[in-house]
């Protein structure tokens, strides 16, 4: 299979990841573009056993360094307006027509701890494995188990919390 | 339902419906992402390659520019320098002119030589050397002699200047007859042999009341292996010595500021430590510096013969000098002994 | 401001790839002084050296194109000291006063 069909596999999984993470469709889509365009870079130099980890590995590196040059750039109370406008840009239509679960799925994600919200993302919203993902977080499996445990536990309760509301 | 069921049931249904409404141009994204990093590579890649020539352009400068004291190159071009006047009787570097082109790790050292012959000094010739890092090949020499030295001296040919222990060839009195029959209105140049070596202050009395009148250009000095004509390995030696300089080149080491003896000796201390340079730069085959220098710290500088021009009535009276065994004619040049 | 913001990001690879060109302009300027042996006079390219330096230093701390502000920052500091030991060492060798 010619690696760009592989790439193409992912390209959704990349995206709604890096969506996950940023909450924003155009950082999700650009920071879609700055992955694909390391991974271009820094293919020959490596031996790539698994496209997958390896191309999620990529895009958090990618978010990482986007969160932190925006960090630098742009003062916070500029990000909160923008964020606020962004949100309010949205009319609850469009949020419906779109993707209302998912939106608000991600929203109780991030009210989890950092670690735990990462854990999540990898392992539950994207089905990779234990390994692969204590290896993108950077942790020993053990640690990124419990992370992930308490955060699918927090995550599962709060789910419960909203559905006994909405009954 | 349990809370596992519920939990993984949302996750996939918003999973599946934020991908449904996810509406991504992948081949678009690709290709533009493909194109950056192209372009990315090919800069990067250019920039890499238009590196090398800077870098081995800095690194060669670098070497030739640093240690050796002053530097590589300038050492080099002092050996060089120095090699012709101790070795080439009567024959020196305007080191002004001197030019040298530097390639990649290697450099081309051109100057021209000069002689004094009777008053006036005339360019005789041109090297040219090629330096692989510190290394000369064999200069091309171009010199334009009517009596030039021999190119490779040989073992069984006489040198032009005669030690006082080896015997003169018969050849050599034909010499007397060429003096003889130089027209009176020339320069000559001309290699004395002398009967004894001698303290280089005593060299002047040969000359008693400038009677001859003529000038000493350049001193033959006795290194010990003149009189077994061949060094340790049979090679064949040639005469070593230094100039007198009315009117020093520039950064000559026999400036006049101190005498020149010394500058001798110092020269030759410090070409020792530069033999295979000055070896290929020379004549001979030999220069065999390790034991003159010892000879010389032994038995300090003594003059066996000396290089002197003058007008070709004077050269003719060193015949009935006492101290003159030998005598061998070089350059003739038209009067100019104002 | 969605679209300001657009647009800097747009725009903001720029000072990273003109630092980055110019860098390379540079290079093929010595390039063909060195291969050529012309006589090496470094003024008209110290503008291009410095305008890889100073475009990188911006580019640096702009969002896009860090790798090329990168580049051309390090070949224009990378040239910027081999005028200056290049000069200093063609004034040594073989000097004349």
């Amino acid at each position: 299979m010619e690696l760009d069909d592989i790439y193409k596999i992912y390209m959704y999984d990349l995206y709604r990841y890096l969506f996950s993470l940023s909450k924003n469709h155009h950082t999700a889509e650009d920071l879609v573009q700055e992955t694909f365009y390391r991974a271009y870079l820094n293919l020959p130099e490596q031996n790539i056993t698994n496209i997958k980890a390896w191309l999620f590995k990529v895009a958090y590196h990618t978010f990482i360094d986007d969160t932190r040059k925006n960090k630098k750039q742009v003062p916070k109370e500029e990000i909160e307006q923008l964020k606020e406008k962004e949100y309010s840009a949205w009319t609850p239509e469009e949020q419906v027509l779109q993707n209302e679960e998912f939106q608000q799925l991600i929203e109780m994600i991030h009210q989890l701890r950092p670690k735990h919200q990462h854990a999540v993302i990898l392992c539950d919203l994207h089905e990779l494995t234990y390994e692969e993902a204590a290896q993108i977080m950077e942790l020993n499996i053990n640690s990124f188990k419990s992370n992930l445990y308490r955060g699918r536990q927090t995550l599962m309760n709060k789910l419960n919390k909203r559905r006994v509301q909405d009954e | 339902m349990s809370d596992d069921q519920n939990y993984w049931k949302i996750i996939d249904r918003s999973k599946k419906q934020f991908d449904q409404n996810t509406n991504i141009d992948s081949n678009k994204i690709l290709k533009k992402s493909r194109h950056k990093a192209l372009t990315t590579n090919i800069l990067i890649s250019l920039a890499i390659l238009l590196m090398i020539v800077p870098t081995l352009t800095l690194l060669t400068y670098f070497y030739y520019g640093t240690g050796d004291g002053n530097g590589r190159a300038n050492k080099q071009i002092e050996v060089a320098s120095n090699v012709i006047e101790l070795t080439e009787p009567n024959m020196y570097v305007k080191r002004m002119e001197l030019e040298e082109q530097i390639d990649f790790f290697s450099m081309d050292l051109n100057f021209d030589v000069y002689k004094r012959i009777g008053k006036e000094e005339y360019r005789v010739g041109e090297y040219d050397i090629n330096y692989m890092l510190d290394q000369p090949d064999f200069p091309d020499r171009n010199l334009w002699l009517d009596r030039p030295h021999q190119e490779i001296p040989q073992k069984d040919e006489a040198s032009y200047i005669i030690h006082p222990l080896v015997s003169v060839p018969y050849e050599y009195d034909r010499e007397w007859d060429i003096v003889e029959s130089i027209p009176d209105g020339t320069v000559v140049e001309a290699y004395l042999s002398f009967t004894d070596s001698m303290d280089p202050d005593d060299v002047k009395d040969i000359n008693p009341g400038l009677d001859p009148d003529i000038e000493f250009l350049w001193l033959a000095v006795d290194t010990g292996i003149e009189k077994k004509v061949v060094d340790d390995q049979g090679l064949p030696v040639t005469p070593i010595g230094y100039p007198i300089y009315k009117d020093p080149p520039n950064w000559t080491p026999f400036d006049n500021r101190e005498d020149n003896e010394v500058a001798f000796t110092n020269t030759l201390n410090d070409l020792e430590h530069y033999e295979s340079q000055a070896t290929k730069i020379a004549r001979a085959k030999t220069l065999a510096l390790d034991e003159r220098t010892d000879y010389i710290q032994e038995n300090g500088v003594k003059i066996y013969g000396a290089v002197v021009t003058g007008p070709a009535p004077e050269i003719r009276k060193l015949k009935n000098n006492d101290h003159v065994r030998s005598l061998k004619v070089g350059e003739v040049k038209l009067w100019n002994w104002h | 401001m969605e679209l300001a913001l657009k647009i800097k990001s747009k725009f903001s690879g720029i000072p990273g790839l003109v630092s980055l060109i110019s860098a390379i302009l540079s290079l093929a300027y010595f390039n063909i002084e060195y291969l050529t042996k012309m006589n090496t006079s470094f003024s008209p390219f110290i503008f291009f050296i410095m305008v890889s330096v100073f475009s990188g230093i911006v580019g640096l701390f702009s969002k896009q194109s860090r790798l090329y502000a990168s580049w051309g920052l390090g070949i224009g500091i990378f040239l910027a000291i081999h005028t200056v030991l290049m000069i200093f060492f063609t004034l040594g060798i073989n000097y004349k006063p």
